[in-house]
């Protein structure tokens, strides 16, 4: 089903472009264009990040820490191995990448964990730092409720991933 | 935060490393994760390259404007106070949408003049925001994207069988997620102002 959806929005978007007039090719390309800025500017904090992931998982602290865990994530089905992706997804998003690849690397892409964690980091957001971005554009100090409400729909995001994946696994 | 997160991260590694012996292991990790990065930054480039290019086809034909047709019925619910037809609203309309179809950087400018605006309209202290900017912080923070593109391009260079096959876990988790996060929202927000036709908040 997925790999419909894949080839439909590829295909789809390409075709309403052409009926529209637009120059599709020219559009891709100004796209594309834009898309490997976006990718050259997160090298660096990428670069810091995986530096802080690896050096952790290789001591061992990662998996010690997930370990300690599983009995209150494991009540939710929850693999302990996404622990590090649960609680590094909210601030940074370079660093939630590198955790996503060493799930990978280590559990397999289509393992439950694997799976789980792909579910965790596509349905969730970088919530500190989208926070610091638009309430720092009006010079707001106070953010009320948002706190709260962001992390409850992460806590929820992680919660119903590992939900839906194990039913439909 | 990030200023002590990384001095904090890597002083926990290097300790528990030491402590428990695997000093090589960290040692070995650290000379690897400049180029473990160059991998990985390889891979997600590829597919943040790819996306933005199919989404700047979606951009260019209308297909943005016409979602946010869509949407606009859904927003006036979530966002009561939002004055139809109102600067605040239509930025807040092409921030969404430019999420959904996981176009991140076309998002944040209009994103950030939605705020503005919002916070223009807003009444009462200076450093208080209003519900509509709590709320549409909340969106922001919670994804909905139609097509999870970075987590399907690194699934399938890990070696995926089935790289597309979490986009309706996906959907789902995010529609659950962002719920939850606007419930509480409303729930904790200062008196929700009565549900009124007309353009609300016309308190002195």
């Amino acid at each position: 089903m997925g790999n419909y959806l894949v080839i439909i929005t590829v295909t789809g978007i390409t075709l309403f472009g052409l009926i529209k007039g637009v120059n599709v090719f020219d559009a891709f390309l100004e796209g594309a264009r834009d898309g490997l800025k976006t990718a050259v500017g997160i090298i660096p904090s990428l670069t810091a990040l995986t530096l802080c992931v690896s050096a952790l998982r290789s001591s061992g602290a990662i998996d010690a820490l997930g370990q300690a865990a599983t009995p209150i994530i494991g009540m939710a089905g929850i693999p302990s191995e996404t622990l590090p992706l649960m609680l590094i997804r909210p601030i940074s998003g370079s660093g939630a990448l590198s955790v996503l690849k060493g799930v990978f690397d280590s559990c397999g892409p289509d393992s439950a964990a694997g799976r789980i964690a792909s579910v965790m980091m596509g349905s969730t957001e970088t919530t500190f730092y989208t926070m610091t971005v638009y309430f720092g554009s009006v010079g707001i100090k106070k953010t009320g409720c948002t706190i709260p409400a962001a992390l409850t729909a992460d806590l929820t995001g992680m919660i119903i991933a590992a939900l839906t994946v194990h039913l439909t696994m | 935060m990030m200023n002590y997160l990384f001095a904090a991260m890597l002083l926990a590694a290097s300790f528990y490393g030491i402590a428990s012996g695997s000093e090589g292991n960290v040692s070995a990790a650290i000379l690897r994760s400049g180029t473990d990065t160059a991998q990985l930054m390889l891979t997600v480039a590829g597919g943040m390259v790819l996306w933005s290019g199919i989404m700047s086809i979606a951009e260019k034909s209308g297909l943005t404007e016409l979602l946010a047709g869509v949407l606009r019925p859904v927003l006036r619910l979530i966002m009561p106070g939002l004055k139809k037809g109102s600067a605040a609203e239509r930025f807040v309309c092409m921030n969404i949408t430019a999420n959904i179809l996981g176009l991140g950087n076309a998002a944040t400018p209009p994103g950030i003049r939605a705020m503005k605006e919002l916070s223009r309209q807003r009444e009462g202290s200076p450093d208080k925001p209003s519900n509509e900017m709590m709320t549409f912080a909340v969106i922001n923070t919670a994804s909905v994207q139609l097509i999870p593109a970075t987590v399907m391009t690194l699934r399938s260079a890990a070696g995926s069988s089935d790289p597309a096959g979490i986009i309706f876990c996906v959907w789902i988790t995010s529609v659950c997620a962002l719920s939850a996060g606007l419930m509480v929202c409303k729930a904790l927000q200062p008196r929700s102002l009565p549900k009124t036709d007309a353009g609300m908040t016309r308190r002195s």
